[in-house]
């Protein structure tokens, strides 16, 4: 039996071996509090495209939203669009009310009447990472900036695609995407599950439910269903990134993706890696894959 | 397994004060009914004012419903039956309590812009209505909504939109008695169509590892425009409804399968035992064949005993020629002897064989086999005129037709007037005399003179523009108080053709003292013929890009050495965007910019979805430039200068732009005081 293991954003520049390593010791842990392990015979691979992301992204020339105040909306109206979009969906969802949007504005500030206000914009998202993120390596807007690259610049896509790809084998494997790795998994899979023998597919802290996402992939191929054997995912209900459930109004996919929102993930953010394999559910259903 | 298909299908008998239809409704609950039966499957919304009004809103709502993101469906089909207008060149559907309520109205081309939009792959619009000229003003002073959502996620067009329209336009669709029931006949043709296609019709496809046989919605066209004929000759022959289509979708684009053959009935099961034939053959006799060879049955009442009915069953059964029943092996004769009801032994009793056989004879030595009844109309023409001057595979058209588009194209192509423009810039107006001319001052320096009035028949009214830099927008006058704007753009002299209805082309040349007149002179005579077959074509609303290699070969075809014909320009942006190929617009968009150094209007707003708001360069004229194009601005967001905006319930039914009696003066004060440019 062989584990994929996809990993997310901000990536680059770490050890994949060491990072292979977390995933497995991580996932370990979860499958003891089953009082089991990994069988002996488990392999593990693990396609790393941390470098070649943040190649892409600092290739490219996309505005942050500060950027945007000072040089006025327009520099790149795509992402501007999708950032907003997508900020916009994540502070309705959490519930951010506008006082602490508000909070994130310098005082007096005069606001710009027009139907882009970037200020506010900005004051989403620094509420967001406020009250969510509050990390150093992980802020809402370097999150959707690799998204963004990897969704809408194809070269990136392929590049970041073919190293997943390129671990396609017929042998039997269980695929654990997390978080921009669920995305990226989930397009491999769309393309190439038949060529595999996938026994299930989990995602973890996965972005595809926010619509700026799914429509972007929606658009590049219809939503399916890779995996014949079961999609489960899982996530904590305080990761601002896994906001909604992949069900069918955020992911209409048939058969049904297979829920959980109860994982206590302990990560400062709610997002990280060591919070999600060491669930005990998440590392119980993919031991139930892998036999 | 959750449905891929959606379908919103709408009826409305009644609306405002006009003639109550008798099968709007009717045909919309059968189509529902037919759509929620068929494999694969759709989610139907139907909406009809048999029991209450059908509002504006309740669409929207549904289609709303529909298109939600992500998207979930692949195909979504909206099907409207009921009375419509025709508009500024754009469709209207009249809602139940139109034209009162100016609001209860749909614009077809609005919503076909913006299903281009709306995340679904193929969008197909079945509108079973007229496309008469409003009458009044209440109709000319409609605002229809355009039905689908503006989603900001979905920036590019990523749908195929198909259209069949009832029939031609500024002319009338028509219900009547078909059989035994009221039914509208663009409606009739689309059931029969799936139920009898023709064998050229059917294609398969494959959906979830099983082949299933569908009519693809390119190969419709021919049979819905026989069926309909054919239905319509038996309720009066004196009427005509010539169907307007646009498929821009692949093969694998379907609205359903070819429904097969029922299983027979237990009558017809024991008849077959009888007969010792198998029950379950696809079609119920070793002759039958789907539809009339070449879509024209053989008068079958010629035989003995055959009345009206008895032809139908025939029909029905897949006969329709005499040849089928002088071949007709005697088990098939057995077998229709029991089908064809009271009269038990028809067949054997009269020797159908022998007088089919005879009536083979006879139509062979008197006539053999006539033309397909369908005529060739001027938009199939002109279409087709298009495509031999693109050099692709053009059909033979009938003597009558040719000469008559012949005719029409020599009435497009510029004079061989050389007149001195020191200016290289110009206006020349044709078929009718002008009263006065304004130009637009974006630098403040330009300035014209009338040369000529023209005399309105053979002399053209001359202008010349002084300092363009380098356009401006010019409004003229003509003498009986309509008025044009048009764009002038340096180095280049436009030719301006009025007709009756309004202006039918607006062509530019280059300027003969200009480094492009010497490429355009070698392409002169291939050039203007174009222009002349597209005019012709985009006026019957037949000028479509059905396939790649016509949309390449019109982009190879609109250059002039390193620019692209203006008119050829605007034209194929046009064609472009409807085929959804928004790529190609653009192309055409930085191809003109780098040669006019400004934006055509049409080619402007059409490049974007959302055109910028900082414009990189002037746009010229301050107006769409193709009629059709002023039912767009509102789903392109772009918001025309009052004095512009106003003028569009006084719009004449022409290809371009011509605005009726009244505009002039306001057009003329906007420019002078630069309001617009």
């Amino acid at each position: 039996m062989r584990l994929l293991f996809v990993h997310g954003i901000a990536q680059g520049g770490k050890d994949e071996k060491e990072l292979a390593e977390t995933w497995r010791e991580t996932l370990v842990e979860g499958l003891g509090k089953h009082n089991v392990t990994l069988p002996a015979d488990t392999t593990i691979d693990f396609p790393y495209y941390g470098d070649i992301l943040d190649d892409y992204v600092r290739r490219s020339t996309l505005p942050m939203p500060e950027d945007v105040i000072s040089k006025g909306p327009g520099e790149n109206r795509k992402f501007e669009n999708f950032l907003q979009l997508a900020v916009e969906e994540m502070s309705e969802k959490a519930g951010i009310s506008d006082e602490e949007v508000e909070a994130q504005l310098e005082p007096g500030q005069v606001r710009e009447k027009g139907i882009q206000n970037w200020e506010w914009v900005q004051g989403i998202v620094k509420a967001i990472d406020q009250r969510f993120t509050g990390a150093v390596d992980f802020t809402m807007k370097k999150f959707l900036k690799e998204v963004f690259v990897y969704l809408d610049w194809n070269k990136a896509r392929k590049a970041v695609e073919d190293t997943v790809v390129k671990m396609i084998t017929d042998e039997p494997t269980v695929v654990i995407g997390h978080s921009l790795g669920s995305v990226v998994s989930y397009r491999v899979l769309a393309e190439h599950a038949d060529k595999m023998d996938l026994r299930g597919y989990v995602t973890i802290g996965s972005p595809l439910g926010i619509k700026a996402i799914s429509t972007k992939l929606a658009l590049l191929g219809m939503l399916e269903q890779p995996s014949k054997n079961g999609w489960y995912n899982a996530y904590d209900e305080r990761d601002i990134v896994a906001l909604n459930a992949l069900d069918g109004k955020y992911f209409p996919v048939d058969p049904a993706v297979e829920n959980f929102n109860g994982v206590k993930n302990k990560t400062k953010h709610r997002h990280g890696i060591i919070g999600y394999l060491n669930d005990k559910s998440v590392a119980g259903r993919i031991h139930r894959y892998m036999s | 397994m959750a449905n891929r298909r959606a379908a919103v299908v709408i009826g409305v008998n009644k609306t405002g004060g006009l003639t109550p239809l008798k099968s709007a409704a009717s045909n919309a609950a059968s189509v529902a009914k037919w759509l929620r039966k068929v494999e694969p499957g759709y989610d139907v919304t139907l909406l009809t004012d048999s029991r209450k009004p059908v509002k504006y809103s309740a669409i929207e709502n549904a289609i709303f419903k529909y298109t939600s993101l992500p998207p979930r469906y692949e195909l979504l089909l909206v099907y409207f039956s009921g009375h419509g207008l025709y508009h500024n060149r754009s469709d209207i559907w009249l809602l139940s309590e139109a034209p009162e309520r100016p609001r209860e109205a749909v614009s077809l081309n609005a919503a076909i812009d913006l299903a281009k939009y709306c995340g679904i792959a193929n969008v197909i619009f079945v509108s079973d209505a007229c496309r008469s000229l409003s009458a009044t003003v209440q109709q000319a002073n409609l605002n229809p909504g355009d039905m689908f959502p503006t989603h900001a996620e979905i920036e590019n067009s990523t749908t195929k939109v198909d259209s069949f329209r009832a029939t031609g336009r500024g002319t009338s669709a028509f219900e009547g008695k078909i059989g035994d029931e009221e039914a509208s006949f663009l409606t009739h043709a689309f059931r029969l169509a799936y139920r009898k296609p023709r064998a050229e019709m059917v294609h398969p496809v494959e959906i979830q590892q099983k082949t299933i046989r569908v009519v693809p919605n390119r190969r419709l066209e021919d049979f819905l425009q026989d069926t309909i004929d054919e239905a319509i000759a038996i309720v009066d022959d004196r009427l005509d409804q010539q169907i307007e289509v646009s498929v821009p979708s692949e093969d694998g684009i379907f609205i359903a399968p070819v429904e097969e053959a029922p299983a027979r009935s237990r009558g017809r099961v024991a008849a077959a035992a009888r007969s010792s034939k198998p029950a379950a053959r696809e079609q119920p006799l070793s002759v039958s064949i789907p539809s009339p060879r070449s879509g024209t049955a053989d008068n079958l009442r010629k035989l003995p005993g055959v009345g009206p009915s008895r032809e139908r069953a025939l029909n029905d059964v897949g006969v329709f020629h005499f040849d089928q029943i002088a071949d007709m092996p005697s088990e098939d004769r057995k077998w229709l002897d029991e089908k064809l009801g009271s009269f038990k032994g028809v067949v054997s009793k009269f020797d159908w064989k022998s007088a089919a056989k005879r009536l083979v004879d006879d139509t062979a030595e008197v006539a053999p086999r006539a033309l397909p009844r369908r005529r060739d109309n001027l938009a199939r023409a002109a279409a087709n005129r298009v495509l031999a001057e693109l050099e692709l595979k053009a059909r033979d058209l009938q003597p009558d037709m040719n000469a008559r588009v012949d005719e029409e194209i020599a009435a497009r192509i510029p004079g061989d007037e050389r007149v001195a423009f020191e200016s290289e810039t110009g206006l020349l107006v044709h078929g009718a005399a002008i009263a006065d001319a304004v130009i637009g001052r974006s630098a403040g320096s330009e300035w014209l003179e009338i040369l000529d009035h023209g005399d309105g028949q053979h002399r053209p009214a001359i202008i010349r523009f002084w300092d363009l830099q380098p356009g401006a927008s010019a409004a003229v006058r003509l003498v009986d108080g309509r008025s044009i704007m048009v764009p002038g753009l340096r180095g280049y002299i436009g030719h301006a053709h009025i007709a009756e209805a309004g202006m039918k082309t607006l062509n530019y040349v280059p300027s003969a003292n200009t480094q492009r007149f010497h490429e355009y002179e070698i392409q002169k005579d291939k050039i203007e013929k174009l222009r002349a077959a597209v005019a012709l074509a985009s006026e019957h609303g037949a000028f479509r890009l059905g396939s790649s290699e016509k949309a390449d070969r019109i982009g190879a075809h609109i250059r002039v050495g390193k620019a692209i014909d203006p008119t050829l320009g605007v034209y194929a942006a046009h064609a472009y965007s409807e085929a959804s190929d928004d790529a190609s617009v653009r192309d055409v968009l930085e191809y003109m910019r780098s040669d006019l150094s400004v934006d055509l209007f049409d080619v402007w707003m059409l490049a974007h979805r959302w055109p910028e708001n900082s414009k990189p360069l002037p746009i010229y004229p301050a107006c769409p430039l193709l009629t059709q194009a002023w039912s767009l601005t509102g789903v392109k967001g772009i918001r025309l200068a009052g004095a512009v905006a106003k003028q569009s319930a006084n719009l004449a039914n022409s290809l371009w732009t011509t605005f009726g009696p009244g505009a002039f003066d306001d057009l003329a004060q906007a420019l002078q005081q630069g309001d617009i440019t």
